[in-house]
């Protein structure tokens, strides 16, 4: 994918000026539009991008680094105060579990420190001969920036999950395994409703056949099925694996045609398990 | 002539600033309709900003008699929406036990209106697209259209049919609004990290201080901790201080999702009715109707 910073109508502007200036009234104002218009796109690609740019591109929803260590700091204190709360953490523990958290953040932002040092080094400008070369070569170290924030710091490769095991006690470890299973099941709960929701974006259903849905994906599917954003095609997918012994009577005739029709694409692929992978 | 010329530097000077200001505000905006439209949306902005102009009338282009790229929108969204149409008539017809009379006078009345569910919708999307203010809040199609059907259905079905269909569109709606109620509580999870007891009762409160606000699935797709308004003070009195506190740095915000692009219709569904025996062949099958469902795929004209 082909990512620019800036709208590309930087280096093109004074031909496409001359071909869109013909419906304006004031020739006065015309001079002015062309004085000022012809300066500022030049003067923008001269500049060098600079580190609050990349902060942005890298961080995105957090808008720049500062948030984004908030959000993890905030992320890392409730992750402690849950299990504190539920598993009776002593002192020792929490302070251990709260070193090796901030390790994780720590250790995220070392990675972006090095490619920040890298990225002042370029000096990258939108007029440099080789930008575009320059720029997806960039964009192949953001994207991994990108997808571990996106993902999470706290996954089980973490100095964070991994010390669990060893500073937890078998029962703390217990307690902590139901309370992630129970979240794990109103998360499923939560994503199967709403996966009900956008398959009736495209066959609304009746009430009794909405139960019905609703009951054979919370049967037959696990929790982790339900991860990333839930999109409609879920629901398809998940019914293309199921016997459809099962899948039929929930519809009438005609429905079931239309969805038979749809799910025909997934069934092509033959069995296996139904792993969703997130459309975003 | 000095003042001439001061006056002319000012204006050049405060039209930087202009074009500054809308290339920052209305360049993205701009961005996907190609650079002449574009630059002709910011000169246009400069001109009123400069000149006093009068703005332009809200709809942009889109009101323009025989706007072609407007009947492209319309076009390219016309089989969606028959789609869209020919589902609803089934959910109707199953509610209410229709009859083929029955459903085929509501099938023709209520397709003006679905036409001009499309126009509206093809017109916000241009005007989304320009960058322009919708003339009025986006209005689901889907339920446009459900509007309509119920209008018809007053006039053409039985009372107790009507109150049949109207008792499940209440309930897909309330389905809808318990998923987004769950949806949103398994968001602040996410960012809380609840108990089981305070997502209950987070779940009441909710669905107690419902907000239309909220009945976007968009909300779901959004990264980050983006939330819609939230009933706060009701909220926090269920939190814990170390919650409160995270809760508080949230954002939320109201957020206009505009028309959804992504609009599909919904499934090529072909009505089936009962047909006369001599129309069955020999195995009893019934004959499928092949040009109505050649006619769905293709979108025929509504």
């Amino acid at each position: 994918m082909k990512l620019l910073p800036f709208t590309s109508m930087g280096a093109s502007g004074h031909s496409l000026c001359a071909s869109s200036l013909k419906g304006l009234r004031n020739s006065r104002l015309l001079i002015l539009l062309l004085a000022t218009w012809s300066a500022v796109p030049s003067a923008r690609a001269q500049q060098e991008f600079t580190v609050e740019q990349l902060d942005q591109w890298v961080f995105q929803q957090h808008g720049n680094s500062q948030g984004a260590r908030q959000a993890l700091n905030s992320e890392l204190l409730m992750r402690i105060e849950n299990l504190e709360r539920t598993t009776k953490l002593s002192p020792a523990q929490k302070e251990k579990l709260q070193l090796l958290g901030k390790g994780d953040i720590q250790h995220f932002f070392d990675r972006y420190g090095a490619f920040k040092e890298k990225f002042r080094g370029l000096r990258l400008k939108q007029t440099d001969a080789d930008f575009q070369q320059k720029w997806q070569n960039l964009w192949q170290e953001i994207n991994p920036l990108q997808m571990t924030l996106q993902a999470g710091l706290f996954k089980n490769d973490s100095l964070f999950e991994k010390s669990l095991t060893s500073t937890l006690t078998a029962e703390q470890l217990q307690r902590r395994a139901a309370v992630d299973k129970e979240r794990q099941e109103f998360r499923k709960r939560g994503k199967v409703a709403v996966g009900v929701a956008l398959f009736e974006q495209s066959l609304p259903l009746r009430e009794e056949q909405r139960r019905q849905l609703t009951d054979l994906l919370l049967s037959e599917t696990q929790a982790q099925q339900w991860q990333g954003n839930t999109a409609a095609i879920h629901v398809l997918v998940t019914l293309s694996r199921i016997s459809e012994a099962k899948v039929k009577p929930l519809f009438d005739d005609a429905q079931w045609q239309a969805v038979k029709q749809e799910m025909g694409q997934f069934r092509r692929r033959g069995p296996g398990p139904a792993i969703f992978i997130d459309p975003e | 002539m000095k003042r001439v010329a001061g006056c002319f530097c000012s204006i050049v000077a405060l039209g930087g600033l202009a074009l500054g200001v809308f290339m920052a505000t209305s360049g993205r905006a701009h961005a996907d309709e190609g650079p002449v439209n574009a630059l002709m949306k910011l000169f246009e902005g400069l001109e009123r900003a400069i000149l006093g102009v009068p703005a332009a009338a809200p709809q942009g282009n889109a009101g323009i008699p025989n706007n072609p790229a407007l009947q492209a929108f319309e076009k390219q969204f016309e089989p969606a929406f028959k789609r869209m149409y020919v589902t609803e008539l089934h959910f109707l017809r199953v509610s209410s036990q229709t009859t083929r009379p029955q459903y085929d006078k509501i099938a023709e009345e209520c397709k003006p209106a679905v036409t001009a569910a499309l126009k509206q919708f093809a017109k916000g999307l241009q005007q989304q697209n320009q960058g322009i203010m919708m003339d009025g809040p986006f209005v689901d199609p889907r339920r446009t259209i459900t509007d309509e059907l119920v209008k018809s259905a007053k006039k053409h079905l039985s009372a107790a049919q009507v109150d049949n269909y109207k008792k499940e569109l209440d309930q897909r709606l309330s389905a809808r609004k318990h998923a987004m109620v769950l949806n949103l509580v398994l968001k602040m999870d996410q960012v809380l990290f609840l108990t089981p007891e305070q997502r209950d009762q987070l779940r009441e409160v909710l669905a107690s201080n419902w907000n239309n606000a909220w009945n976007h699935l968009q909300w779901l797709q959004m990264d980050g901790a983006y939330f819609p308004p939230m009933p706060d003070s009701k909220i926090t009195p269920l939190l814990t201080q170390a919650q409160k506190k995270v809760w508080n740095g949230v954002q939320k915000e109201v957020v206009f999702f505009g028309a959804d692009e992504s609009v599909d219709g919904g499934f090529a569904l072909e009505e089936v009715w009962d047909v006369p025996p001599a129309q069955k062949n020999e195995s009893g099958a019934v004959k499928k109707s092949v040009n109505g469902k050649e006619a769905a795929r293709k979108g025929e004209k509504l």
